[in-house]
């Protein structure tokens, strides 16, 4: 019986020439259809594709047609594209890899609107979950207010109750948690007493004052020095745990002394609590620049920080295994695992795109732009090249003047190290309602810089409007002394400067605001209103401190007192144990010169052993004739004293503890 | 019609077309499209393999019947050898690696958990398949079939209208 059926081989040459016939003509859809899922999946809204080209023969891609919903305005398109024609290298295909050498992009729409919705049932939730943890973020940071009403009517401190302020109850946890370690302190102090260890001690000292070699005999000195020594291991145990006690009570002290600390920290937000509760404005510039500009710089922020964290999710920097949901399938999709390496091919690489961007429209940003990116790459630590992306712009029929953005993402190495240069000169920058002054600043043609650098997960960077044809409407602003101020002050502006700056980690920076608007603002209202801003603040603030003084006074003495007081009796019962310590050895030394000394240090016997472990002596000196001292020498710590530290029979010359020599002067009788 | 043709084919290998050896063969390679996810590469080798190599093709298909339920309720099992394999073995990963960078290897999705356990899970199942086919073939034919051919109920069938209707497919 023959092993193969050879008859099979030309019914299996038809089905996989059928099969590659197939896959031929169906390569344009299944890219198509790839494209759209993988798409609509990342964005979380409809991706539409109208046609795919793929010429393998010539190793071409022709997309048309390509349409991304905005995820959140799903009859509005994020972007659409009319025409990308990309050249593909074949070899990486594989491999699974996408490499592309050149590719170019036409007709780019931004915002476009659409003919259906691109809104999808269930979302992925995992879609748009970026955008959410950004939109939580902008939130959470605190914007203040600004209100000039403080300033213009009568300031009422009953407003200000002691239970909404946060002082006193700071306060009361540090007396609470004062009385509370005070307590289990002299509890723990109670229950290491030392008295029955001293009165032990002194009642032995007592029995042995005057005692003589001839009362006790020798049996009996033996014995009494052992007593004497136990008495002082005993005195040395209880030391010792008043000595931990003491250590632990310093750490305690230190943080209700923190506590204490913290009492200025809560007077000052009562304090900033009390003035907003009132509607007194702060009027230092660096707090109405977030005031008036607050909003408006963490909506413009938001979206730098999407593209930023997006770069890391989908351009993962270093060469660590990633893992992927597996694809969808009617069996368990399991997850799949990339194993990325160096000088390999990355499951996408674009050597080179150009794009030619027409931004339609009468808006801000209309006209032509060109853009070129070099070595993107989805994972550049395998390309081992940064993503660089330039954009600049080719035609000023409309819109800005000039434009020059250079992105680098250097994503190579697992330190990132992204930064964004944007330059847009001659823009029409945004009108802005003034919060809280009502007044609309139109801020014209101007210059829109930003700068942002990211280096591992730290941010730092700067956006910055800058213009010199600032008209302004009085909006909304009321009547009254202080809004003509307002006015007076904000029309006579010409050139703003709006400063957002930014720093911290990326997954929450921080945000500082800086505005020439808010210094024009608080050096005329000083100006103009000093005594009554003096006045009111003053009011405020001695409201506030009578409310908190005594709570504080009372935090501070039940610390102080705590603190004197466990001192105190830690210090005396130091102080006892060590007089009676001294006490025992003065008569640990009388016992001592009663008998000779291998008596009295009987129980000093020496090691049976050597205490050092070694194969054999350092220096064996095999048929050396004349070096027999180094030989003798014991590896391990045998002292040195008489016979070479050779002990026999319980005959110890060495000198054990306190080891000295006594040298009796004296003159001898003749 | 072609259902019942392939029946028919079925039970003609169960009883006498091939060897022992050659059934369980090929049930033990139909099992592997069963096990492992079908759209991949290496079932293209197992199919190519089951046309080319002198093994029973229906045996293979019986195979892909009866183990297709299994892979599918093995599916969880499947999924955390692969991700022991592919993702918690560091000893592993320059294998991997060196795989995932050759032409052609990747097409294979060996990197996918439940494609690389449903694999390993069939390499160590193929043996036992086999001798078990091989083993139960031989006592169908042996000890059961000649007792089913003497039941009452098989003689009913066989003077049935409906066996002379499934006599009229016979291909030979």
């Amino acid at each position: 019986m023959s092993l193969f059926r050879w008859r099979a081989v030309t019914p299996l040459a038809l089905l996989l020439g059928l099969m590659v016939i197939g896959w031929y003509f169906l390569l344009d859809s299944a890219v198509r259809r790839t494209i759209e899922v993988v798409g609509t999946d990342l964005v979380g809204a409809k991706v539409d594709l109208a046609e795919a080209h793929v010429r393998l023969a010539g190793g071409s891609v022709v997309l048309r047609g390509l349409e991304v919903t905005n995820p959140d305005a799903p009859m509005t398109n994020l972007v659409q594209i009319d025409e990308i024609v990309a050249g593909l290298k074949l070899g990486p295909l594989l491999q699974k890899k996408i490499f592309i050498d050149t590719i170019a992009v036409r007709g780019v729409r931004f915002g476009t609107a659409r003919k259906t919705s691109g809104a999808i049932g269930n979302p992925d939730p995992r879609s748009g979950a970026l955008r959410r943890l950004i939109s939580e973020w902008a939130s959470s940071v605190p914007v203040p207010e600004f209100s000039i009403a403080g300033l213009t009517g009568i300031v009422n401190v009953a407003a200000i109750r002691p239970e909404n302020l946060r002082t006193p109850e700071v306060a009361l946890r540090i007396r609470t948690a004062a009385d509370s370690v005070r307590q289990s302190w002299v509890g723990q102090l109670q229950s290491l007493d030392p008295a029955p260890v001293i009165d032990s001690a002194r009642a032995l000292a007592q029995r042995l004052q005057g005692a003589s070699l001839r009362s006790l005999g020798v049996l009996g000195v033996v014995r009494s020095v052992q007593s004497v020594r136990r008495t002082l291991d005993d005195v040395a145990a209880v030391r010792n745990g008043i000595e931990q006690l003491r250590q632990s009570i310093g750490e305690g002290i230190q943080t209700l002394r923190e506590g204490v600390e913290g009492l200025a920290r809560a007077r000052a937000v009562d304090l900033a609590d009390a003035r907003n509760l009132l509607q007194i404005p702060s009027l230092d510039a660096p707090d109405i620049s977030p005031a008036l500009f607050g909003q408006v710089a963490l909506v413009r922020i938001q979206p730098l920080l999407y593209w930023a964290q997006m770069a890391e999710r989908y351009i993962p920097p270093g060469l660590d295994p990633r893992r992927r949901p597996g694809p969808s399938r009617a069996r368990l999709a399991g997850s799949s695992v990339e194993f990325p390496k160096e000088r390999g091919y990355a499951p996408l690489t674009v050597a080179f795109a150009e794009i030619d961007l027409q931004l339609g429209g009468e808006g801000a940003v209309a006209g032509r732009y060109r853009v070129q990116i070099v070595d993107f790459s989805s994972a550049p630590s395998v390309h081992g090249r940064p993503i660089r992306i330039s954009a600049s712009r080719t035609d000023a029929g409309t819109g800005p003047d000039a434009v020059h953005l250079m992105v680098v993402l250097d994503h190579v190495t697992s330190h990132i190290r992204d930064s964004v240069n944007l330059r847009i000169a001659g823009w029409q920058l945004p009108s802005i309602t003034l919060p809280g002054v009502g007044v609309r600043m139109d801020l014209g043609h101007g210059v829109n810089e930003l700068t942002l650098v990211r280096s591992g997960d730290s941010l730092t960077g700067s956006w910055l409007w800058s213009s010199s044809q600032v008209s302004w409407d009085r909006g909304s602003i009321g009547s009254g002394r202080v809004n003509d101020i307002l006015w007076r002050t904000l029309s006579a502006l010409r050139t703003v400067e709006v400063e957002v700056q930014i720093a911290g980690n990326i997954a929450g920076p921080r945000l500082a605001v800086r505005s020439n608007v808010a210094s024009a603002i608080s050096r005329s209202l000083r100006r103009e209103l000093a005594n009554e801003i003096v006045a009111a603040e003053q009011r405020v603030r001695d409201e506030v401190e009578r409310l908190v003084a005594q709570p504080i006074a009372d935090a501070r003495a039940s610390v102080n007192e705590v603190t004197a007081t466990v001192q105190r009796l830690v210090t005396q019962h130091q102080e006892r144990l060590d007089a009676v310590k001294v006490e025992l050895e003065a008569k640990l030394r009388e016992l001592g010169r009663l008998l000779p000394l291998p008596l009295a240090y009987w129980h000093v016997v020496p090691s049976a052993v050597s205490h050092v472990q070694l194969a054999r002596p350092g220096d064996p000196l095999l048929r050396v004739q004349m070096a027999f001292l180094p030989l003798g020498q014991p590896p391990g710590c045998a002292p040195d004293g008489e016979q070479d530290g050779e002990y026999l029979d319980r005959e110890a010359h060495s000198l054990v503890d306190d080891p000295g020599i006594e040298i009796n002067v004296g003159i001898e009788l003749v | 019609m072609l259902l019942l043709r392939l029946l028919q084919k079925l039970v003609r290998t169960l009883n006498s077309d091939g060897t022992p050896g050659q059934v369980a063969v090929g049930i033990a390679m139909g099992s592997v499209l069963g096990l492992t996810p079908l759209v991949n590469l290496h079932n293209v080798l197992i199919i190519a393999a089951v046309f080319l190599l002198n093994v029973s093709l229906p045996a293979a298909m019986l195979g892909w019947i009866l183990f297709a339920p299994i892979g599918f309720l093995f599916d969880p099992w499947f999924d955390a050898i692969g991700r022991v394999l592919l993702a918690d073995t560091p000893g592993l990963v320059p294998m991997w690696t060196a795989l995932y960078n050759i032409p052609v290897v990747p097409l294979s999705n060996y990197n996918n958990t439940v494609v690389l356990g449903s694999l390993i899970g069939w390499i160590v199942l193929a043996a036992p398949i086999f001798y078990l086919a091989r083993w139960g073939v031989g006592l169908y034919r042996t000890k059961v079939l000649p007792r089913l051919l003497d039941t009452k109920v098989f003689k009913l069938v066989r003077a049935s209208k409906l066996y002379n209707l499934y006599q009229l497919f016979q291909t030979d």
